[in-house]
């Protein structure tokens, strides 16, 4: 407050017109220079004695507290932008979570078709280099040894008719194609899917120890160790369960390098 | 008003005075003990006055200058953030030669305002010390706000004259 205010609000004081907030604001401005100056004029000095302690006492409080309150309301209005700083903070956080889940969806989706298509495509660019795919085709028709000897064996040792395997049109294809490429062999010299009763009665196990044998060289007779189709397929079964493995785990690694950067992110 | 007037009105001041340094303070232990200086300067001040007089207005302004002085004396910053006691509530001077000085000119003052017409002494400490406004004494003294105005006016330049001629000297 200016001298000139002050001497303003002092001859009001004297006569009689100021409020108690003036009055307040005339002890507060008169302590203060009284404070900064060291002395005041005696008019100013008497004034101030007049007003007292109380009224400067509550000034002062007064003062504080309207200052206190300025401060608490520049803290509460600082306070909605940092909660404005924190939600964008976490906005950003979300979007680049979803940016990274995201990427990371489309790199395994990536890996995986990188590590199969090579495999799955290999037997189709072979066979149409090589034509091999009739082969494999082939192999596979026909059915595994042990079943065959088997319900052959069951077929001799009941004596049973062989009407409900010729049921099976791809076990009589089957046996065609092995007829048209081994002979008769049976020592009977008939053929062995329509053999007498008489010969299955006296000669099961014969019967059954000639399929068997028949099995084994008719059937099979080209499958050795490298062209056994099932072991082609369990290799190729084994190696689609190692690709596999090798993709679970870079899946886990991606998973892994997922939750370190949203715990880095967090 | 008597001692026995003043422990009779004192417990219904006191709550008045902890709210006051509570607020002040945040702290009940630091307002109870300005409570209780309060009251005791209270005490004399209410030494002076009549006993029909509402003191509460009195008690809550001795409340805020007493906590003002605690908290000069407590040398308590941070009153506000970033701010130093200094700043915040200014020392007075505290030589003992100053506090004498004070103490002279604080009992000139009575003097001379215990030498002032009832009626004059009645308004001015009504207004000076109780702190009414002009349109309360009117109310309570049952005289017109002018009057009130003009026999403030009256005796505060009788005292501001004597206390001048003292401060010159």
């Amino acid at each position: 407050m200016k001298d000139k205010d002050i001497q303003q609000l002092t001859d009001r004081y004297l006569a009689g017109e100021t409020s108690n907030e003036e009055e307040r604001r005339l002890a507060l401005a008169l302590h203060e220079i009284q404070t900064s100056r060291g002395e005041l004029p005696a008019d100013w000095r008497a004034v101030q004695l007049m007003l007292g302690e109380l009224t400067l006492g509550e000034a002062l409080y007064d003062d504080i507290m309207a200052r206190r309150g300025a401060a608490s309301l520049a803290q509460s209005a600082s306070a909605p932008s940092v909660r404005l700083t924190t939600e964008r903070q976490k906005s950003s956080r979300h979007r680049l979570w979803r940016w990274a889940a995201a990427a990371v969806i489309v790199l395994a989706a990536g890996i995986g078709v990188a590590l199969y298509q090579p495999e799955t495509s290999q037997p189709k660019a072979a066979s149409a280099l090589t034509n091999k795919t009739s082969e494999h085709n082939q192999r596979y028709i026909p059915p595994r040894p042990a079943l065959q000897v088997a319900t052959t064996n069951s077929i001799n040792e009941a004596g049973q008719p062989h009407e409900p395997m010729r049921k099976n049109a791809s076990a009589k294809a089957n046996r065609r194609k092995r007829k048209s490429a081994q002979p008769k062999i049976t020592p009977s010299g008939t053929e062995m899917t329509s053999p007498t009763l008489e010969e299955r009665t006296e000669e099961p196990l014969l019967a059954a120890a000639e399929a068997e044998q028949q099995t084994e060289n008719v059937q099979y007779p080209s499958l050795s160790n490298d062209d056994d189709p099932y072991a082609a397929v369990e290799a190729e079964m084994r190696d689609i369960r190692s690709r596999g493995e090798r993709l679970q785990r870079m899946l886990d690694e991606i998973i892994n390098d997922k939750t370190m950067l949203a715990n880095h992110l967090n | 008003m008597t001692r026995s007037e003043f422990e009779h009105i004192a417990p219904r001041l006191r709550p008045l005075m902890v709210q006051v340094a509570l607020d002040f303070f945040g702290s009940e232990d630091d307002a109870e003990d300005v409570a209780q200086e309060a009251l005791l300067s209270l005490w004399r001040y209410c030494e002076h006055i009549q006993a029909e007089r509402n003191v509460e207005g009195l008690a809550v302004r001795v409340a805020k200058n007493c906590c003002v002085s605690w908290q000069r004396r407590q040398g308590l910053s941070a009153i506000v953030p970033d701010e130093s006691p200094s700043d915040s509530a200014p020392a007075l001077s505290h030589s003992p030669h100053d506090l004498l000085e004070a103490k002279e000119v604080q009992e000139t003052l009575h003097e001379i305002i215990a030498r002032l017409k009832p009626r004059e002494r009645e308004l001015f400490e009504m207004r000076q010390i109780e702190g009414l406004p002009p349109n309360e004494i009117a109310a309570r003294t049952g005289l017109q706000k002018a009057s009130v105005n003009v026999i403030v006016c009256c005796a505060r330049k009788k005292v501001f004259s004597e206390l001048k001629k003292i401060l010159r000297r």
